[in-house]
């Protein structure tokens, strides 16, 4: 365990000294553009857009910051060769792993912290008051980004960091497709199309579950544990993720 | 020294310059050009919209904004405005401004009734306990279709709805006595006026009940410029 | 009592290119390196050396064979904590200091942290690198980096140490601090595995060499006992005979070379030596230089490499 959390601290430590955390201030510069359109046309609901842009920003910078820093975080150890020394340490090639992945979410949680307060700050000026629901979907988001970092890390286990970076950009996107595609594959007459949408859907993480943006700024009734369940699914799907991640690596040569 | 003097004012130069080619691109491109007609429909624009449907839905909305701010000031006509408000509906039903605008700027300012209807029918369908949707529609048939029949119904179901207001009932009546009709346009002009909260759309309707005040139009005369669709 | 090291029947195949064309780095290698020995795996570049080492360290998997670390099989994670292993151009987190990236590597034995700041200042004293403790590895040099290096793979204070290439990429200097830590860490009983292709640096401290050529153990033993004690030839240098005088000592000598006014005669063996003196001192010439020459492991490694040409 203490292999693991020293392990967590120097990748958290390697994120935080080469200047991960700059990238908030796109996302910064981002919201204010945002909040520069909406003084140009006011018409419509100022508070809904900013909410949107808000959480849809959260969201999109997440998901990219868990693709290059769950896979730069990773590959460069194999490619700098700094694992050499690591594995000839009393380490099991999964505590690497974990450690790897628990500091890349260390990573994410304090940008994603970062990044709710200068969203709250915005819309509690645009005089949105402070509305705690929006945590909802936050938290929901930094589940997603966390299952992204976890894809991120299974492939930069057996692929060159440019294919790990496409491969995990494609999860993602499938990942919010699988339930259009599989309801639209179930309505059509291929069978071999609708089972092989179905593999999909279940192999795949389905990403949609983690988006309740919508819900939170509408103040929507959630189904009753929807946020229990999909944080679950979650955290299951991660581990799923670190199980195989584990099972590559643990078979490869460091050459 | 001289050097790095030397490269401040190449680099000057060549940012004058590619801002220069900037605005002269920007004159090829005709003002009249559609990028509106690129979206497909809401059926697949949905899915790719990867779970950011609302920021989406927004940013079309701001874009409809401006598309129909510009055709506004020149030509005024808006043959995509009904695509663009569906799409943001398809991604968004819940955002509940595009069916104001869509239902009263349609109508009032594109002169398209039958489309400003489907859009309020869509509103109906998302916020059924909203009496403006329904109101306006029966507006709609009445003042620009000039069918009370059509109308009336909706008018007595808006009444209906929580939140009503009380003279919607007279409203009613009036409809089908057919008879003072400027004053019953000015009845539901004040009241659209009343309701809208969008600072546009209340700027056009505050023109059209102008018109009618000043005698311009005349619904008992039939003498409007949005009498047919 | 269990060799520090044992290699059995080791064979690596990796697979390249396009098509994964198999090619053998290591076949068939056998080995054994006793206890307190200071063994130098000696070989060209491209020898396998550093593969033999890294199937050590278990960061490559053998294709066959097996290898033992005191008796554990290397797939053990538990045999690590004995082990200090320095790879070959090393490389480390940048982003660290030097003292904070030994006190990471510190953790992950499990060492608490007054210990380590203790174990820590004696190793930046050991490698002579006091002063830069605070400074960022990216700003070390490669020297720098080598000494580093060495210190993480003594940080657990290891029975055996594992040391590719230890001394390339150092300046004089630096290649001196490196023997004299070998032979301390000798001298401290530890057994020290290492490899070169610079055969002076192994001369000076193995007591036992390996000669690997092409993936396959050549010559492996005590270095006294591979290294010939007679002498190999005599080499005289003299001045100041007149032109063209040398050449009577033919019949006496291996071979004559002449530079201007001095000449370099070689004997086959010490027995012609009084006889060359008294001649030179005859003809009137002087004697500059007699150096005896013995063989070296250039000349194994050398015999070696050829029999592998032929
Ligand atoms: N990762 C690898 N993939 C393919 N071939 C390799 C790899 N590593 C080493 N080799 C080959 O194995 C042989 C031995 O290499 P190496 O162990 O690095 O030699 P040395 O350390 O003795 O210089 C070389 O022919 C080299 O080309
Ligand atoms: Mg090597």
């Amino acid at each position: 365990m203490n292999v693991v959390k020293a392990i967590a601290v120097n990748t958290f430590k390697e994120a935080i000294r080469n200047k991960i955390l700059y990238s908030l201030i796109f996302f910064a510069l981002v919201m204010m553009g945002v909040s520069l359109v909406l003084d140009q046309a006011t018409v419509g609901q100022r508070n809904k857009i900013i909410k949107d842009m808000g959480l849809a920003s959260i969201n999109l910078f997440g998901v990219m910051i868990a693709i290059v820093v769950g896979i730069g975080l990773v590959s460069k150890e194999i490619e700098k060769r700094t694992i050499y020394t690591l594995l000839a340490k009393p380490v099991h090639r999964a505590q690497f792993l974990i450690g790897k992945y628990l500091g890349i979410v260390l990573t994410l949680g304090v940008e994603t912290l970062l990044m709710t307060f200068f969203f709250f700050l915005l819309v509690w000026l645009y005089g949105g008051g402070i509305d705690l629901v929006l945590l909802k979907a936050i938290f929901l988001i930094f589940i997603e980004i966390s299952v992204v970092a976890a894809v991120a890390i299974l492939f930069s286990t057996f692929s060159t960091p440019f294919l790990s970076g496409m491969f995990t950009f494609s999860v993602y996107v499938i990942g919010h497709l699988t339930e259009d595609l599989n309801r639209i594959a179930s309505s059509s007459e291929n069978f071999a199309l609708e089972k092989l949408t179905a593999f999909f859907y279940y192999l795949l993480p389905n990403l949609e579950n983690f988006n309740i943006k919508g819900e939170v700024v509408y103040h929507l009734p959630l189904a009753p544990g929807k946020i229990l369940l999909s944080a679950s699914y979650g955290l299951l799907y991660i581990g799923f993720l670190l199980v195989s991640s584990a099972a590559f690596f643990q078979k490869r040569d460091f050459k | 020294m001289k050097r790095s003097l030397l490269i401040v004012i190449v680099m000057i130069i060549l940012f004058l310059g590619q801002a220069q080619l900037q605005k002269k691109l920007a004159r090829f491109e005709s003002p009249e050009q559609e990028t509106l007609l690129y979206l497909p429909s809401g059926k697949y624009l949905k899915p790719l919209a990867l779970g950011y449907d609302q920021m989406l839905a927004d940013l079309l909305w701001m874009k409809t904004i401006s598309y129909f701010g510009d055709h506004f000031m020149t030509d005024k006509e808006y043959p995509w405005l009904h695509h663009i408000l569906n799409l943001i509906i398809d991604l968004d039903p819940l955002f509940d401004f595009p069916y104001f605008f869509g239902g009263i700027i349609l109508s009032l300012e594109a002169s398209q009734v039958d489309r400003a209807n489907q859009i309020l029918e869509r509103g109906i369908e998302a916020y059924p306990e909203k009496w403006q949707f329904p109101f306006y529609i029966g507006f709609n048939y009445y003042y620009h279709q000039k069918d009370a029949e059509k109308a009336a119904p909706y008018i007595e179901k808006a009444s209906s709805l929580p939140e009503a207001p009380a003279y919607l009932v007279p409203l009613v009546g009036g409809l089908y006595a057919k008879t003072n009709k400027n004053e019953t346009a000015l009845r539901f002009y004040r009241e659209a006026h009343r309701n809208a909260t969008d600072a546009l759309v209340k700027e056009h309707i505050q023109k059209k009940i102008n018109r009618i005040l000043s005698g311009i139009d005349n619904y008992d005369t039939g003498n409007t410029d949005t009498t047919s669709d | 009592m269990t060799p520090a090291i044992q290699i059995r029947h080791l064979t690596k195949r990796f697979r390249t290119g396009f098509w994964l064309k198999a090619s053998t780095a290591l076949s068939d290698l056998n080995l054994e390196v006793a206890r307190g020995a200071t063994f130098g795996f000696l070989g060209p570049n491209g020898a396998g050396k550093t593969t033999t080492m890294k199937l050590l360290i278990g960061v490559l998997h053998p294709t066959s064979g097996e290898a033992f670390l005191f008796g554990r099989s290397v797939r053990e994670i538990a045999i690590k904590r004995g082990i200090g292993y320095l790879p070959e151009s090393p490389y480390f987190y940048d982003y660290l200091t030097g003292s904070e990236f030994l006190y990471f590597y510190g953790q992950l034995f499990g060492m608490g942290s007054r210990a380590l700041k203790v174990k820590i200042e004696m190793l930046f004293e050991l490698v002579k690198l006091k002063g830069a403790e605070q400074v960022q590895l990216r700003r070390y040099s490669k020297g720098m980096l080598q000494r580093i290096g060495l210190a993480q793979a003594l940080i657990n204070d290891p029975k055996l140490v594992i040391l590719d290439e230890p001394m390339s990429g150092l300046d004089p200097m630096g290649r001196k601090d490196v023997r004299d830590i070998i032979l301390r860490l000798k001298e401290e009983g530890k057994t020290v595995f290492f490899s070169t292709h610079v055969l002076s640096d192994a001369e000076m401290i193995c007591d036992q060499v390996g000669i690997i050529v092409k993936g396959q153990l050549r010559n492996v033993g005590r270095l006294e006992e591979m290294l010939n004690p007679k002498l190999k030839s005599v080499e005289v240098s003299v001045r100041g005979l007149p032109e063209g005088r040398v050449h009577a000592l033919d019949p006496l000598s291996k071979s004559i070379t002449t530079k201007g006014e001095e000449s370099l005669i070689s004997l086959q063996d010490e027995e012609a030596l009084p006889q060359l003196i008294q001649w030179t001192e005859r003809e009137g010439g002087k004697i500059v230089s007699i150096v005896p020459r013995r063989e070296t492991l250039e000349d194994i490694f050398i015999e070696e490499m050829r029999g592998e040409a032929t």
